[in-house]
């Protein structure tokens, strides 16, 4: 059967059968390599992709569900040379040991994020608590997310700023 | 009610394969445009011996991190290793690689003492540049040292290194060296035990390593959290048995297949269930490793389980001999010794 979705913007077409899942179709017609196959059970979160907004283990649905609608995957934030902020802030954190949970992570993290642009240490705990890692306890991941929500209000507080400064500036253009 | 208590572990830990000959062997080359290439057939399974080894030759010719390429785990390409165990890599195959290095080294001296008029003994490598000690004028770009023993002194600037750990096997009475040195991990931990119900928290774990030279103190930090997490998991939750569990009809019998199978009946920790972990490593100088280094993963997830079982003995007196300490073990054991103070 034909399958028509967006993914990461694009929309794609490809020839599917009906029992195959997301994750194979990601995976094997479509080449996407960040996606990763590991317990096939929803248990490990290292398939997890973005389906209209929602982070969701890419093993368990069928790939015939997801037509018409937005399939996100890492692909989508940025490459090694045009990193997304949440990549370089796991980058710099240095928020993996192996990196085969990281694009899972990296895409629970996303979706919470876009709901949520500042969650709560408990909050951040939840939205990633699909995940498992073994390497890495989960130290240096909860903190990456921190150091990007802490980054991200830094930038609001100078957005402020530079709207007082220019709201000021009219000010004076005003008294000439 | 809820009990705290805190509880102390430590252990050792040997860097070689004890009573065993574990060589390394590395192949090292340097480029005329100054990168390195390093075949080595250790094997990266994520606990990053790959940068580890990329970061030792980056700092042995004072080049950037990036300029250097290893490929590895392939035997079709890549020279002998003994394998990725008893945390011997960073160790034993720093070691290798460190002599591969020098070999490199030596030709690009000679190949540098003969464009600059002077002997190879009176140049060092600093900053990318291959200087004189004793005049500051004479001095060669490392990738321009590289090229001119290539092009003209035709003599490739590669070398093979490799190491063998020392140790001395064991006698009739147990007595030898089993490894050339060792490494050391404690862990405290903080408990609090509900004596009604028997769960165990992990409220907050310290958890340091003796690993030597920190060649990549992230990747250490990195390792100590994961170790300290793995401990808590075997500690609290996780369990393997050999046994079919049949709930109907005839008994169990043995199962060569490990259960649980799957990773819905094995209670992995998330991130709901990590208490806050503080990773710290003590760095030493380890007079045989490669810059000082021993090693910092295996021995990482040690002590977390003998400090929580301490921790729990502080808090409600009842030793738990088999692990996990699952509520139902922790509270039969607090049944136990009430009976028996109350009788």
């Amino acid at each position: 059967m034909k399958l028509t979705f967006f993914l990461n913007g694009r929309e794609v077409t490809c020839d599917i059968s009906p029992e195959m899942t997301l994750l194979t179709v990601l995976k094997e017609l479509l080449h996407v390599n960040s996606v990763k196959r590991a317990c096939l059970q929803g248990e490990c979160g290292a398939c997890t992709v973005i389906v209209d907004g929602d982070a969701m283990n890419s093993c368990l649905i069928l790939a015939a569900t997801v037509g018409g609608k937005h399939v996100e995957t890492l692909e989508s934030l940025g490459d090694s040379q045009h990193m997304h902020p949440l990549q370089k802030a796991f980058l710099d954190t240095g928020a993996f040991q192996c990196g085969f949970c990281t694009p899972g992570f990296i895409m629970s993290a996303k979706a919470l994020l876009d709901k949520n642009p500042h969650p709560t240490e408990e909050e951040i705990r939840y939205g990633l608590s699909g995940n498992l890692c073994r390497c890495t306890g989960y130290v240096k991941p909860l903190e990456a997310v921190k150091a990007y929500v802490a980054a991200q209000s830094d930038i609001k507080v100078n957005e402020d700023a530079v709207q007082a400064v220019k709201a000021a500036a009219e000010q004076m253009g005003g008294a000439h | 009610m809820i009990r705290k208590g805190r509880g102390i572990a430590g252990c050792l830990y040997s860097l070689t394969v004890p009573n065993a000959p574990n060589p390394c062997t590395a192949n090292v080359l340097m480029r005329e445009d100054g990168s390195v290439n390093i075949q080595m057939g250790i094997v990266d399974i994520g606990q990053g011996a790959q940068t580890a080894m990329c970061m030792m030759a980056a700092e042995f010719f004072t080049i950037p991190v990036e300029k250097v390429r290893i490929y590895t785990a392939d035997t079709h390409a890549t020279p002998y290793d003994f394998g990725t165990l008893s945390s011997r890599l960073t160790f034993v195959g720093g070691r290798a690689l460190l002599n591969a290095c020098q070999q490199v080294m030596d030709v690009l001296k000679s190949a540098a003492a003969m464009q600059l008029h002077t002997l190879p003994e009176r140049l060092y490598c600093e900053g990318g540049f291959l200087k004189d000690k004793y005049d500051p004028a004479k001095m060669l770009p490392i990738q321009a040292a590289a090229a001119i023993s290539q092009f003209v002194c035709r003599k490739m600037p590669m070398g093979q290194g490799e190491y063998y750990p020392f140790n001395v096997p064991a006698d009739e009475n147990g007595c030898g060296e089993p490894s050339v040195s060792y490494y050391y991990h404690a862990s405290v931990a903080d408990v609090e035990v509900d004596d009604e119900t028997g769960v165990v928290t992990v409220k907050e774990i310290w958890s340091a390593v003796d690993c030597g030279k920190a060649i990549n103190p992230s990747a250490v930090v990195g390792q100590c959290d994961g170790g300290t997490l793995q401990g808590i998991g075997w500690a609290l939750g996780e369990d393997m048995y050999p046994y079919c569990t049949h709930n109907d009809g005839p008994a169990p019998e043995f199962d060569p297949d490990f259960r649980p199978r799957n990773l819905s009946d094995y209670p992995l920790p998330t991130t709901m269930d990590a208490p806050e972990i503080h990773s710290m490593f003590v760095e030493s100088h380890d007079g045989e490793g490669p810059y000082g280094a021993k090693a910092a993963g295996e021995i990482c997830a040690n002590t977390a389980a003998p400090a929580i079982v301490n921790a729990i003995h502080d808090a409600v007196g009842v030793w738990i001999t088999e692990l996990p300490a699952t509520p139902d073990k922790v509270l039969r054991a607090i049944r136990e010794k009430q009976e028996k103070e109350g009788a």
